[in-house]
């Protein structure tokens, strides 16, 4: 297993609260991270949860003996506030973010799908 | 002034669209570092080559020989360029400056807004924003603040665990890599000289070529791919008529092909012949500028 980057777990942590969007407790998480957390202790996992906790990003209520973590939705309300500001300053002339993916094509899509369903 | 100022002038757009052909050559990493270069040496000899073209056309200008006491036989006989080319010089010297103090007010403007963007005590946080598109962006650090990864919950319940991850990778190697530095400098180049446009599209590409081979390493090129595949689909999505998300025709099949194919192989030899006319250019270069100090010498023997 390579050596982790700073933030890297914790980012993995929050993208897959994200992604569900339900509450979810520490095992949860741990099996969500899937191969990314074949070689990641079920402790340290507790542990990012609760510094995420710490710092506000995460609220967390008791499920039986356990805690079930939510990401703060009204912290991503306020990003997009910003985020938008950004965009709306920057516009699509002067590219000063880079960005993931961008608009596509019509004709591409059918390539990108084929793409999607070859692997099953 | 001599020809070779003219050819200056030619040649540094030509040079940098050969640039482009660079892709087929060398892998991300080494094309983006020699396109940039490439860039700035282009935009560089655009500026020189107008900065001497103007000033040996307006040194014969009325206002330069009654203001400087210029006389105007020696002139004329050391630099034959037409006023009128003088003054086209300072046209078009101008535009370029206004487009690039445009492009770096743009940059100041955004940066400083993205820099509020989450928490600036975080380095490699991941900011999650409300938004219906797709969005990733690295959000390079600024004046102190780390960098930062910002991140749409769109983006994020489009992909699964493995795909996050190879995204969360991608924006990462960006920061890593300091790919804001080349960007800034491509685009700095084509506002310079809007002839570097297309150079400039590859050095973006080149730059996320980069980073999708750098996230391959964490994950996998066929895990890398169909994030990127599943990404760009959601965009489609009929919620997300989002015009600040950018378009750039196909990109994402090109970059997705890239992955299924073999690593382009390093081939070195590739960079000689830009080398060759890099030098070429660098020694046009020197030589109009030596003939301008000629000009100087004229105007005051």
């Amino acid at each position: 297993m390579p050596r982790r980057e700073p933030g890297e777990l914790e980012q993995a942590v929050l993208a897959a609260l994200w992604a569900h969007g339900r509450p979810m407790t520490g095992p949860e998480v741990h099996a969500e991270l899937g191969p990314a957390g074949q070689n990641l202790a079920y402790k340290t996992v507790l542990t990012v949860l609760t510094r995420l906790h710490g710092k506000g990003t995460l609220q967390r209520h008791r499920v039986g003996r356990a805690h079930a973590y939510t990401p703060r939705a009204d912290a991503a309300d306020h990003a997009a506030a910003q985020m938008n500001a950004v965009l709306a300053r920057g516009g699509d002339h002067v590219a000063v973010l880079e960005r993931f993916v961008s608009r596509l094509a019509p004709d591409d899509e059918a390539a990108l799908r084929a793409l999607l369903t070859e692997r099953d | 002034v001599r020809i070779t100022i003219y050819l200056c002038l030619l040649a540094s757009p030509l040079l940098a669209l050969l640039g482009c052909q660079l892709r087929r050559y060398l892998p991300p990493p080494s094309a983006a570092k020699t396109m940039t270069t490439l860039a700035c040496a282009a935009a560089t000899a655009t500026v020189w080559g107008l900065i001497l073209l103007a000033s040996a056309g307006l040194s014969r200008t009325g206002e330069a020989v009654s203001l400087l006491g210029v006389n105007p036989g020696a002139v004329n006989t050391a630099d034959p360029v037409p006023r009128w080319f003088g003054a086209t010089a300072v046209l078009l010297l101008a535009i370029a400056l206004a487009r690039a103090v445009r492009f770096l007010w743009v940059r100041h403007a955004v940066a400083r807004l993205a820099g509020r963007v989450g928490d600036p005590a975080s380095p490699g946080q991941l900011v999650v924003f409300t938004a219906t598109a797709p969005h990733a962006f690295a959000i390079p650090g600024h004046r102190g603040t780390p960098g930062r990864i910002a991140v749409s919950t769109a983006m994020l319940r489009a992909l699964d665990a493995e795909e996050r991850r190879a995204m969360l990778a991608h924006e990462r190697a960006h920061l890593r890599h300091r790919h804001h530095l080349y960007q800034a400098a491509a685009c700095l180049a084509a506002a310079l000289n809007p002839l570097l446009r297309p150079l400039r599209t590859e050095i973006d590409f080149q730059l996320e070529r980069w980073a999708d081979e750098t996230a391959a390493e964490t994950t996998g090129r066929r895990v890398t791919a169909r994030s990127l595949a599943r990404a760009a689909l959601a965009t489609l999505h009929p919620t997300t008529p989002d015009a600040t998300l950018g378009f750039t025709r196909h990109a994402v099949p090109d970059r997705v092909r890239a992955l299924q194919q073999a690593p382009v192989p390093a081939r070195p030899a590739a960079v000689v012949p830009v080398a060759l006319m890099a030098t070429g250019l660098a020694a046009m270069l020197g030589d109009a500028t030596l003939a301008f100090v000629h000009i100087l010498d004229a105007l005051h023997p």
